[in-house]
Parts: structure tokens; sequence; C-alpha cells
């Protein structure tokens, strides 16, 4: 009996450290049935970005004054190891709850919200400026729109290869042609004009709760068609807004073109070196709470504080000159877009080269160039194309005399000296004092 | 019979200890010394700072003096509170005190006069560091910027804290040892939890760390418990008072000020309370 409860144990421990050895696969582990989550579709401060709130989190963060999207959702949400977060498995499962969202202040439901449908539409030459919400009746006549536009992209693009089919064809017989002496190079056939691309970007007619409200703290939960309170719904939601705006500015020196310095705030001093030349690229940003805006797009984040803010930017800032006043006057730069041309060879290194559209294909970035070299001191400002200074623009940028930093731990040095003084002046009058007691 | 606890002898008596205390203090050398290594680490600090721009090509700062200032005034004014310290306890030691307190010298003379000197020698020595950062300033062609009186003024109110805890701590300790053993503890712990939380701040950057990372949960617990000695932390106050001025955050600035202020008062009536209390014996 004895003897095999020894072979029992010994067995049990071989399986223990079998199982220490053998490596353990990394797999998303579904956390059984589906899940109650909130999805966001949230306006950003610039354009919308999606979360997912899981069941873990108990509060989310949206912008006040804008319209974001909450949708109430069931479907697998599964744990990922290798971030420690919760994803959801939208293949598996995403049903859109019906009901309605009631929002509440104060133990008052303050608003109740509908499902709407709505679409989110942008041109994806410029995101920024072009992102637009469209809810019910909008969202349907715009995605009509978006499918009118894409079957006419679709029937142009199948007749600009029809074009150019006929074309090819038609310019090998001209070359054929050309090679016989028939006919000159400038009577060769002309290529179709290029399609331009569809640029406008939409998603599909989805549902949610569109929210908007003012700078607060709320709770939310979804109340069913049948009256009942969904469980897991209720969640704190905290509305925020930005704490301020300017103009940042990422600067580069030449020989670190892509390691930027970012300054956000009027108060920053740029020190830079005598001779640098310098890369200045100007944008719009706001200043928000950093947990705030953190969590808003993530809501799972952990790393965030909210005794810190954060400048976050959201639009490089063109049609802009930079004034620039040294001792020796003030200039005005314009934004010029610029190519890294990368030496050739197994050495490394590049020269910045001014864009030239002819030979280059794109612009490696557009900035304003500018070398210190006539003066210890300059300011800058970003003016419109009013000529208007824009506010939070202006910064100090000074030369700092780095042949010069021995100097510092020299003047260390002095209360030492000062103190020695001290001390030899004390003794000679304790020493005048005996002499006089003595006498 | 001549009235000595009256307001204008008691201030003459407060005048007469202090200014005892403060030039033998300014007559030796350990104060310049202090001042000396103060300067030198502080000169590291901010050449360490010009180093970085040679290689980095840039630097953007609001205030590049910040750190040697707060550097400075922390060494400095440490020196002058354990000076403070080590003075009343080697008193309560030695026994004199109760010798002095048989004559025109009262509980609330004795510690006031003790704090006003060693507060003098640190107003002394931030003329010393105004003199030092415009050097610096013009040498090195820094921005001059008028916060760097606030900047000093802050550290003076961290000083002043400081040197009350130094006394409250001696009387607390009542022999020598005690006293220093409670004042290096304390200082230790505060000042210890402000730099870890700095540095694992520093750490922990939001781009690059995900929630997997470890020392997160150190630097949540170094945050909250920085969050809570913040309140008590001369430290943790002049760091804030420092960089609430230099991002113009006038609430925050008074508020650290205040907090410094009040708690420097209430240490040198705790003093005070406590000497009268235990009494020269007592304490001894």
């Amino acid at each position: 009996m004895f003897k095999h409860k020894t072979h029992f144990c010994s067995l049990v421990l071989i399986i223990l450290l079998l199982s220490l050895i053998i490596p353990v696969s990394v797999t998303a582990q579904p956390t059984g049935d589906l899940d109650f989550v909130y999805g966001t579709n949230h306006y950003n401060g610039a354009t919308y970005s999606s979360a997912l709130v899981p069941p873990t989190v108990d509060t989310f963060y949206l912008l006040a004054d804008k319209t974001s999207i909450v949708a109430a959702k069931f479907t697998q949400v599964y744990y990922w190891p290798i971030t420690n977060e919760y994803k959801a498995d939208w293949d598996s499962a995403n049903i859109i709850i019906d009901g309605s969202l009631e929002i509440v202040k104060g133990n008052k439901v303050i608003q109740t919200v509908d499902l709407s449908e709505y679409v989110i539409q942008f041109d994806g030459n410029n995101k920024i400026d072009t992102t637009v919400l469209y809810l019910d009746s909008d969202a349907k006549a715009a995605r009509e729109n978006y499918e009118t536009l894409q079957a006419k992209y679709r029937d142009d693009l199948s007749a600009y290869y029809n074009l150019l089919n006929e074309y090819t064809a038609i310019f090998q017989a001209a070359l054929a042609e050309l090679q016989r002496g028939n006919i000159t190079e400038d009577q060769l056939p002309q290529a179709p004009p290029a399609l331009a691309d569809l640029s406008l970007f939409s998603t599909e007619l989805l549902y949610g709760f569109p929210v908007n409200l003012p700078v607060g703290e709320y709770e939310i939960r979804l109340r069913l068609p049948d009256e009942s309170i969904q469980p897991d719904s209720q969640k704190h939601l905290v509305v925020f807004d930005s704490l301020g705006e300017g103009i940042g500015y990422s600067i580069s020196g030449e020989e670190r073109w892509n390691l930027p310095e970012n300054t956000s705030s009027i108060n920053e001093v740029i020190y830079s070196l005598k001779d640098g030349t310098y890369f200045i690229q100007p944008v719009y940003q706001k200043l928000y709470n950093e947990r705030y805006y953190t969590r808003m797009n993530n809501p799972q984040d952990t790393t965030t504080r909210t005794d810190r803010t954060l400048w976050v930017p959201f639009r490089s800032a063109e049609d802009v000159n930079l004034s620039v006043t040294g001792q020796e006057g003030t200039t005005e730069l314009d934004l010029q877009p610029f190519y890294v041309h990368q030496i050739l060879g197994s050495k490394l290194g590049y020269n910045i080269i001014p864009f030239d559209p002819e030979s280059m294909s794109q612009p490696s970035f557009t900035a304003f160039k500018i070398k210190l070299e006539n003066s210890l001191v300059y300011s800058i400002k970003l003016k419109d194309k009013n000529g208007e200074i824009l506010i939070g623009s202006a910064r100090e940028v000074r030369i700092i005399n780095t042949n010069r930093t021995w100097l510092v731990y020299l003047v260390s040095a002095f209360p030492l000296i000062i103190g020695m003084v001290a001390v030899f002046m004390r003794r000679k009058n304790v020493r005048d004092i005996k002499v006089v007691g003595a006498g | 019979m001549e009235n000595t606890k009256a307001p204008n002898y008691r201030w003459h008596a407060i005048d007469s200890l202090q200014d005892r205390a403060s030039q033998s203090k300014l007559w030796g050398l350990g104060v310049f010394i202090s001042m000396t290594i103060a300067f030198a680490l502080s000169s590291i600090l901010l050449v360490n700072a010009m180093r970085y721009t040679e290689t980095n090509l840039l630097m953007i700062e609001k205030q590049p003096l910040l750190i040697s200032i707060l550097a400075n005034g922390i060494l400095v004014s440490l020196y002058l509170a354990l000076l403070a310290s080590i003075s009343v306890s080697r008193e309560l030691d030695k026994g004199t005190l109760e010798t002095l307190l048989y004559g025109p010298v009262d509980e609330l003379t004795y510690i006031l006069g003790g704090f006003i000197a060693h507060v003098k020698v640190f107003s002394l020595t931030l003329l010393g560091a105004l003199i030092w950062s415009n050097l610096c300033v013009w040498l090195l062609n820094l921005s001059f910027r008028l916060d760097i009186l606030g900047l000093l003024l802050a550290s003076l109110f961290m000083a002043a804290e400081l040197i009350a805890f130094g006394l409250f701590s001696a009387i607390w300790g009542g022999k020598t040892r005690n006293a220093l053993i409670n004042f290096i503890l304390i200082v230790l712990f505060l000042g210890g939890v402000q730099i870890a939380d700095f540095i694992v701040s520093g750490l922990v950057q939001i781009q690059t760390s995900t929630i997997s990372d470890p020392l997160i949960v150190i630097r949540n617990v170094l945050a909250s418990l920085n969050s809570t000695i913040r309140w008590i932390s001369p430290f943790s106050q002049v760091q804030r008072a420092m960089q609430a001025l230099i991002n113009q955050q006038t609430g925050e600035f008074i508020l650290n000020m205040g907090l410094m202020l009040l708690e420097c008062a209430l240490l040198l009536v705790g003093a005070i309370l406590l000497l009268k209390k235990k009494g020269v014996r007592g304490v001894a």
C-alpha cells in the first residue's frame, strides 16, 4: 500500500515537473458565453476613433459638446495575454442590443437616447477637415450617395481600362508606323487622362446611441424594450473638454532630422547650437488631461495619471509663415517641401534637399528651414495668411555657449574662497584681540 | 522686578540669540563648504544639460536652472537643518540650555532664536545662489527669467520647514544621537519616496509600456505614497511649488507655499510646547 502511494506521489511529481518544462502555448481564451460590452466611435478632437469598453472597465471617457457614438453589443470577450487586455471577437458575435440609453446625473435620468443609424465619412486626402458623422435619415442618404459614387467609380474605371486597351492597340500600330518613318513622334497618340481615385471613405450603415453632453460626470445604463435594465450596462461616464489650444513645433537639427524635439508651451525656450540648421514644423494642438484623453481612446489603460496634462497635435499648420526676429532684423520664412536623399553605398548618411516635383516622387517632409548664424537670441512667431500672429506660437530661440561650460565649475568655487577669506579674517581678528589683551 | 517675558525684552533676547548663532555659522567654513558642494553638484547638473544639447543639437526647457536650484536648496537646507538639530540637542546634552533658561530666555525665545539664525544663514546662501544663477545665465546665454526669484523663495520656505523640523526632532529625540537618527530617517524616507517616484515615473512611459509592465504596480504604489506624503514632505512641496511656478499654475504654487509655511509654524509651535512639556531635564 505504502509502495503504491510512493509511486503515485512520484508520478504526480513527474507530471508537475513536466508541466513546468513543457512550454505553454499562448492562445486567446474566451471567457465563456456572450458578454455585454460597449463600443465607442468617439470624436477624439480631430476625427473619429473606436474603443472597446469590456465588462472589466467601469468608467469611460468622451469629449464634451461633440457627438460620439456609444453602441451596446453582445460579443465574445477574450483575454489577450500578450498585452494583458480584453479584446472582442467581433467575427464570432457582433449583436447590437435594442433599447434606449439612459444618462443619469445625480440619481435623475437627464437624457434618454434612442438607437440610431449612423455613418462616418471622410475624404482620404484631408481626413481632419472632412470627417462627418451622419445620423438617421442623413446617414442613409450619405451611405446611398457613397454607394452611388462607388458604382460610378467602378463604371468609370471600367471605361478607363477599355480606353487604355484601345489606346495600347492604337499606340502599338502608331509605333510601327513611326519605325517605318511614316509618322513623326509628335503624331503618336496621347494616353487617356488618368482617372482620379475615389477618395471618399465611408463606414457601413451602423447602429448606436449618439451621445452629446456637456462637461461633467454621469452614469449610463441600457434600458431594454421590456423596461428592465441590461445587466453590466451601468457605467460611469466622464465627459471632458480640452484645457487649452496652441501652436506646437516639431524641431529637428539637420544632422538628426528624424529625431525631432517638440515644444508645446509658449514658456518653453529652444536652446540650440551656433551655425546649426534646423527644420521647424508647426502643428495645431490641444491640451487635455492625460488620463481622460488616453482612456477615451483606450479604456483599459492603467499607465496614465490625472495630475498630468497632454498636448495632442491634431493638424499640421499650413498657409502660414514663420517670422524670425534676430539681432540683424526680422525675416519671414515660407513652408517648403524637402526631400531626404539617402547617400548610396555602405556608409550611412543623407542630404536634405529642396523637393523637386519633376524629378522626385513626393516630399519627405514640409518645414521652415532656419540657419542660426548671426544672432545669439531669436524670437519666432507664426503668422497666418492674413499676416496675423497665431496665439500661442511665439517661442524664444537661444544659442548656448557650450565652450564656456568649464567656467560654471569655476564659479562654484567662489563660496569656498569667500569662506576661507572669512576664516582668515576671523583668525586675524582673534589674534589682534589676544595681542591687545596681553598688552 | 524686571519682566523678562515682555515682548520687547523677548525680542531682544531672540535677536541676541539669533545673532550669536548666525555669526558663529557665518564665520566658520562649514556653510561655505556646503555651498561649494551644492554649487558643484548644481554645476554638474547644468553642464550635463548643456552636453546633452551638444549631442542632441537641441534642448527645449522652460527653466534649465530648475533642477540645479532645487538641488542647491535641498543640500544647503539639509545641512543647516542638521546643524540646527545638533546645536539644540548638544545644549540639551551638555545641560547648557538649563542654565540659559534660568536667565532672560524662555522656550519660545530659544526656539525662535535658533530658527531665525539658521533661516538667516540660508537667506545669505540664497543670495549666493542668485549670483551663481545669473552668472550661469550670462555665461551660457540662458534665458533670464524672473521666476528664478520665485524658485529661490520656494527654496527659502522649504529650508524654513526643514530647519523647524530639525529643531523639533532635537527636542523630540532629546539626546544628540536620537535627534539625528529621527531627523535622518524621516528625511531619508520622505526624500527616498520622492526620488523613487520620480525615477520610476520616468521609466514607465505611456508610449512604451503595456499594462503587463511590472513597474506599473511599483509606480502606482509610489505615486499613491507620494500623493499622501506630498502634504507633509517639504521636498515634494518645494518641487511642486517650483513646477507650478514654471507652469504658471498660481493656485498650485500658493497651495504648496502655504503648506510649507503652515507646517513650519506647526513644527515650531510643536517644538516650543514639547520643550515646555518635557522640561530641560526631561528632554535630556
